[in-house]
């Protein structure tokens, strides 16, 4: 039990690189836009806690809000793909680097 | 075409609906028959839907529905007032078929098998079986049992029985039960086989998992990639670590980080790279061409062996031209027409790193027609037609049967031995 409450911490906490990762890769799955329900369900965050990451990913430049019919859409950007690919990559790099203990 | 609306939070007991559907929050359609409802056009969810039974459509979708959050002000006290908005889910109670789309905004439970044109679910989507043309989820897939599909394009993590899929292009995590996936599989996190998969280019940011016997065109692992078994690949490209525990048969294998083989490597034209390899069987190439540490039991290449690092072959290398760049460490016997030792690094290919140059070349025993021992180049016992000992490097002992050339201040401990016959080689 506690063994299973352990990994469904370590599962549920996600860093805000990872929530910053997660979010960009449900908006790559929308190249038409993403509306703002559809990418909290995809996150698994409550909408008024995306907003808040969306506008910070906004400053960064990794994704880009727009109003289209009266609707916000938010859309990746070149910058956040990059952001994506850089991130995947360490990721891996940290897969390798987990099999060794520093003696 | 008679439309139909089932109020919020009630139940309709249908068996055919020649028109659309509307289903209210928290309604409830039940079947009265055991072949379920069959709904000539579109159903569309209001809130969260309830299906007793199979459900037939043209199409299923749902609304939006946006939360909002909004600053009151009571009495100077200020306090924020959150409006959830409710989300469109459907729950079914049998199989689900819909012709054309299935759009739902947050999530899809389906107790038998989907089958649909297109699936595109926001949140969630968890079923038997599905067999659709384009899924595209934001979240979470599960399927129990098969799970066939043109393109799967999921935001977070795909678990499913056997596949026979198309494209796989998963943000997270992929957990699959063997089967098919032709086209490419892109993984960002990890992606785990637990049966044998056939595939086309896999590409592992993370950490993938083959069971053995898996096949496929490429394989390429920017992280860690483990076969259970036996891997059947044309070209595999090792930027992290790839571990087999078997036999590897492949066309072209570039190894930048490192490659661990626990059975034999067979690689029908190029093995190349800056990284390590540890094999445990044999290698069998065409041309080789590694400037990192290479171990095997022995190695074996038609054409060429270009090396540099550090070798370690218990039974030996053989190669049509054998050449060992300067500042390697190469242990166990070398075969070839040609021989060379000690010839500088091919700067083109990251043959500098710890082997530079100013390094002593180390070589056991050769057997070969023509060996030539440059500069800076020690070997064991040199048995070969044509011999020359370049300035500065040296032999314990050399046997030759038509010419030995030994350069001013190269040295040979024993007494050269010229023969009739050279010695066989061990392999």
């Amino acid at each position: 039990m506690g063994d299973m409450l352990m990994v469904r911490s370590r599962e549920t906490k996600r860093s805000r690189t990872d929530l910053y990762a997660q979010v960009l890769e449900v908006l790559i799955r929308y190249p038409e836009g993403g509306k703002i329900t559809r990418v909290s369900y995809g996150v698994g965050v409550p909408v008024d806690r995306l907003r808040r990451i969306l506008e910070a990913l906004n400053e960064y430049g990794l994704t880009r809000k727009m109003t289209v019919d009266e609707q916000t859409l938010y859309f990746s950007t070149p910058r956040g793909l990059e952001f994506l690919d850089t991130y995947w990559k360490m990721k891996g790099f940290l897969e390798i680097f987990g099999d060794k203990k520093i003696k | 075409m008679t439309d139909l609306r089932i109020p919020r939070g009630q139940t309709a007991t249908l068996d055919r609906v020649d028109g659309h559907l509307r289903i209210g929050n928290h309604a409830t359609v039940q079947s009265s028959n055991v072949k379920g409802v069959v709904v000539t056009g579109r159903v569309y969810l209001e809130g969260k839907a309830y299906v007793n039974g199979n459900l037939e459509c043209d199409s299923v979708e749902s609304e939006s529905f946006l939360s909002e959050h909004r600053e009151i002000n009571v009495g100077g006290q200020r306090a924020r007032l959150d409006l959830i908005g409710r989300y469109t889910h459907l729950e079914v109670n049998g199989n689900l078929t819909v012709h054309k789309q299935l759009s739902v905004s947050h999530s899809v439970e389906v107790k038998g098998a989907i089958t649909a044109s297109d699936i595109d679910v926001g949140g969630k989507i968890e079923a038997d079986a599905v067999k659709c043309s384009r899924i595209r989820v934001g979240g979470r897939t599960e399927v129990k049992g098969m799970f066939e599909a043109e393109s799967v394009d999921v935001g977070g993590k795909v678990e499913a029985g056997p596949v026979k899929i198309g494209d796989l292009n998963v943000g997270g995590e992929a957990e699959v039960d063997g089967g098919s996936i032709t086209g490419n599989i892109r993984v960002g996190g990890r992606f785990i086989s637990k049966s044998k998969l056939e595939f086309g280019e896999l590409l592992v940011y993370g950490k993938g998992a083959l069971a053995g016997g898996s096949k496929g065109r490429k394989v390429s692992a920017f992280g860690k990639l483990e076969a259970d078994g036996d891997l059947i690949s044309d070209v595999i490209e090792a930027g992290g670590i790839i571990e087999i525990k078997g036999d590897c048969h492949a066309q072209h294998v570039e190894i930048g980080g490192k490659l661990e083989v626990s059975g034999s490597l067979y690689v029908s034209e190029r093995i190349e790279g800056v990284g390590s390899a540890e094999v445990e069987g044999n290698v069998e190439t065409a041309h080789l061409k590694v400037s990192g540490k290479l171990e095997a039991d022995r190695i074996t290449a038609k054409e060429d062996a270009d090396v540099s690092g550090k070798i370690e072959v218990d039974h030996g290398l053989k190669a049509a031209q054998v050449t060992v760049r300067s500042g390697s460490r190469c242990e166990g016997v070398l075969i070839g027409e040609r021989v060379e030792v000690g010839k500088s690094a091919d700067l083109s290919y990251g043959g500098w790193g710890k082997w530079g140059v100013g390094a002593m070349t180390r070589v056991d025993d050769i057997y070969a027609k023509e060996a030539i021992i440059g500069a800076m180049s020690t070997a064991g016992r040199i048995f070969a037609n044509k011999i020359t000992l370049e300035q500065s490097s040296s032999a314990w002992q050399v046997t030759y049967t038509d010419e030995l050339k030994i350069a001013q201040g190269a040295g040979v401990s024993e007494q050269p031995r010229k023969v009739e016959n050279l010695p066989k080689s061990p392999f």
